[in-house]
């Protein structure tokens, strides 16, 4: 049996998941103590059982508690590079009515408690992620941000979840490109202390950060970025010349601007709003849309100078359960034509079970002109429900005699769909045409799509 | 057939020879994957057969399979996860000592992670075993460091 030398237990050790493992690790022997120190990664997690057993009163008295726990690994392993500490997200589930008391002893983002060990790692530290615990964080303002703005000179990637973050205090991170904030609220109604503070980002994820009013994203190196915002801002705007790929979820924002002139790949969902601006936008490739049905007409226009897509994926926002909404159905008319018109280079359509839903009803009821051929598109994934296999089976065919070059259509029905009907449609598409590249799959709400090659 | 250029490793396979004197081949392109290898080409010339004192029979044919799937980059979590299956934690380790001994970089960090995994709520024991380590503690340090970490010795696993 080869022992292993230092350096090579040090990588193993670093990439035990829970410090707890290393901890153990440390009472080994001498020689795996003094390794264990050089680790450079910690990650300490409190888990629902870990918690339920500090709350109980016959096992509290056995809890250490988890922040006297984290300060004594940090304190031991001067080396730190990354930080990583948090609670389980089982405990996301526990409300405010289920806890009796106002303790602290999770508040991960409490001033105090970073201040006992942050300071110590201040040279070393590169990557720091916090994970509140809601229920203690969210009725209190954290002055973290400034403490750890302050005090880590060399911190790339932060990550902070469930808390209440004010940006009093905060100093320049001329350092950090990576920013996570998650379910947090920040007092930063603008972005203006984020767009000063950080300027150096290159990937900035805010997903349900609340406590902005019309908010700015204006970030020269900013390359990738996921926004989830919810109704309250009034309006969203983007500068960002080295952004390639964007993510925005948003819901009516009056005014959505948007500058970016690498933006290669945005998926954009969107119920609908009084103005859409984009500027410069013209060389996005690849677009996915999730919009409000009656929107589509504006918003497509406003796309009209990105002639550069060639992917396109597109879906209705359904507002009410899958059934079939003759009113709206009457209001909207909508044909392969519209997107061909907006996005004349597009080789690969995806089509969404409400965006398909329209089309095949606007087509069945006659009300679109058939348009010339068109040779550019090479392949079509939908996701269908068959309610009419006629009406369903003309509507492929239709398409098809119009994309002369459509080599490729893979086909999704929902499971619902009765598997005599899809057997039918199946075989009625690939007698109809032979050459081309047929795919089959089921698809339902909620679950993964699985893929058949042969029938259903 | 046009001649190949020299230059061109798109088909060549190297020859490497083990400790206890097999010889295996594998491709170019793979060998450049196993910084080590690619040095002793550098030195020595791809025609000749590359000497690996420190690498048996044993193991390099696991590593030529891995990196025969890197190059065609098929590895997936699946694959991965299927590769280490069978294998006990000794075979690991001499696996991922031969991996750092190659410089294999992938493959190295792939083993590092594995071990790391297999360790998870294993008992103090356990881990004197696995890394071949002599208690060095007084029965007096040892007891003050369990004291000490008491929170950490819940949940232990049964050593096998």
């Amino acid at each position: 049996m080869e022992n292993l030398p230092s350096p090579l237990v040090i990588e193993i050790l670093s990439r035990l998941k829970d410090s707890t493992d290393l901890a153990r690790c440390r009472v080994v022997s001498n020689t795996l103590n003094e390794a264990s120190y050089e680790v450079r990664s910690l990650t300490l997690v409190c888990s629902m059982s870990r918690y339920l057993k500090s709350r109980s009163p016959e096992t509290k008295h056995l809890i250490t508690p988890f922040k006297t726990v984290l300060k004594n690994l940090v304190l031991r392993s001067p080396n730190l590079e990354s930080v990583s500490l948090g609670v389980d997200r089982s405990l996301g589930g526990i409300s405010f009515d289920d806890v009796e008391d106002e303790s602290d002893d999770l508040h991960l983002t409490d001033f105090n408690f970073i201040q006992d060990w942050l300071p110590s790692l201040s040279k070393s530290i590169k990557s720091l992620s916090v994970s509140d615990f809601w229920v203690q964080s969210c009725w209190r303002q954290s002055q973290a941000l400034s403490l750890i703005s302050s005090t880590c000179h060399g911190l790339v990637q932060l990550v902070v979840r469930n808390a209440w973050l004010v940006v009093d205090g905060l100093c320049l991170m001329p350092t950090l490109t990576n920013l996570t904030l998650e379910f947090v609220r920040l007092d930063d109604e603008d972005l203006n202390m984020l767009n000063t503070c950080f300027p150096n980002l290159t990937q900035l994820n805010l997903i349900g950060v609340g406590g902005l009013k019309e908010p700015k994203i204006n970030l020269p190196h900013l390359r990738t970025c996921q926004w989830s915002v919810s109704n309250a801002p009034l309006s969203l705007n983007i500068s960002a010349p080295s952004l390639v790929d964007f993510h925005l979820k948003c819901i009516k924002p009056r005014l959505l601007f948007l500058e970016a002139p690498s933006l290669s790949n945005f998926n954009l969902s969107l119920e609908n709003t009084d103005e859409l601006v984009l500027k410069n936008c013209g060389n996005i490739q690849c677009l996915q849309l999730e919009v409000e049905c009656f929107s589509l007409g504006y918003i497509l226009s406003m796309f009209q100078r990105c002639v550069a897509v060639e992917r396109l994926s597109l879906d209705f926002v359904r507002k009410t359960p899958r059934v079939v909404d003759v009113g709206a159905d009457q209001v909207r008319e909508f044909g392969l034509d519209m997107l061909l018109n907006y996005f004349p280079n597009i080789r690969y359509l995806s089509l969404g079970s409400e965006a398909w839903r329209v089309m095949e009803s606007s087509f069945c009821r006659g009300s679109l002109e058939n348009g010339i051929e068109t040779k550019t598109l090479k392949e079509l994934v939908a996701y269908i429900v068959v309610l009419e296999i006629e009406f369903t089976l003309a509507f492929i065919f239709s398409v098809l005699d119009k994309c002369t070059q459509l080599g490729g259509v893979s086909l999704l029905i929902h499971s619902d769909v009765d598997p005599c009907v899809a057997g039918n449609l199946i075989s009625a598409c690939r007698t109809k045409f032979p050459g081309v590249r047929w795919r089959w799959g089921i698809w339902k709400e909620g679950i993964k799509d699985t893929w058949v090659s042969d029938g259903i | 057939m046009a001649q190949e250029a020299s230059s061109s490793t798109s088909s060549k396979t190297i020859s490497l020879k083990t400790g206890d004197g097999e010889i295996f081949e594998i491709e170019a392109s793979a060998a450049k994957q196993m910084k080590t290898v690619q040095r002793l080409i550098d030195d020595l010339g791809d025609d000749i057969t590359i000497p690996l004192h420190n690498v048996f029979s044993k193991e390099l044919p696991k590593i030529i399979e891995y990196y025969k799937k890197d190059i065609t980059g098929e590895i997936t979590k699946d694959f991965e996860a299927e590769f280490v299956k069978d294998l006990n934690d000794d075979e690991v380790k001499v696996l991922f000592l031969a991996a750092n001994y190659l410089d294999a970089n992938k493959l190295f960090e792939f083993l590092s992670q594995n071990i790391a995994d297999r360790l998870e709520s294993k008992s103090v024991e356990y881990v004197r075993k696995y890394f071949g380590v002599e208690n060095d503690f007084t029965p007096e340090e040892e007891s003050k460091l369990r004291e000490e970490r008491a929170w950490s010795f819940r949940g232990i696993k049964e050593d096998e």
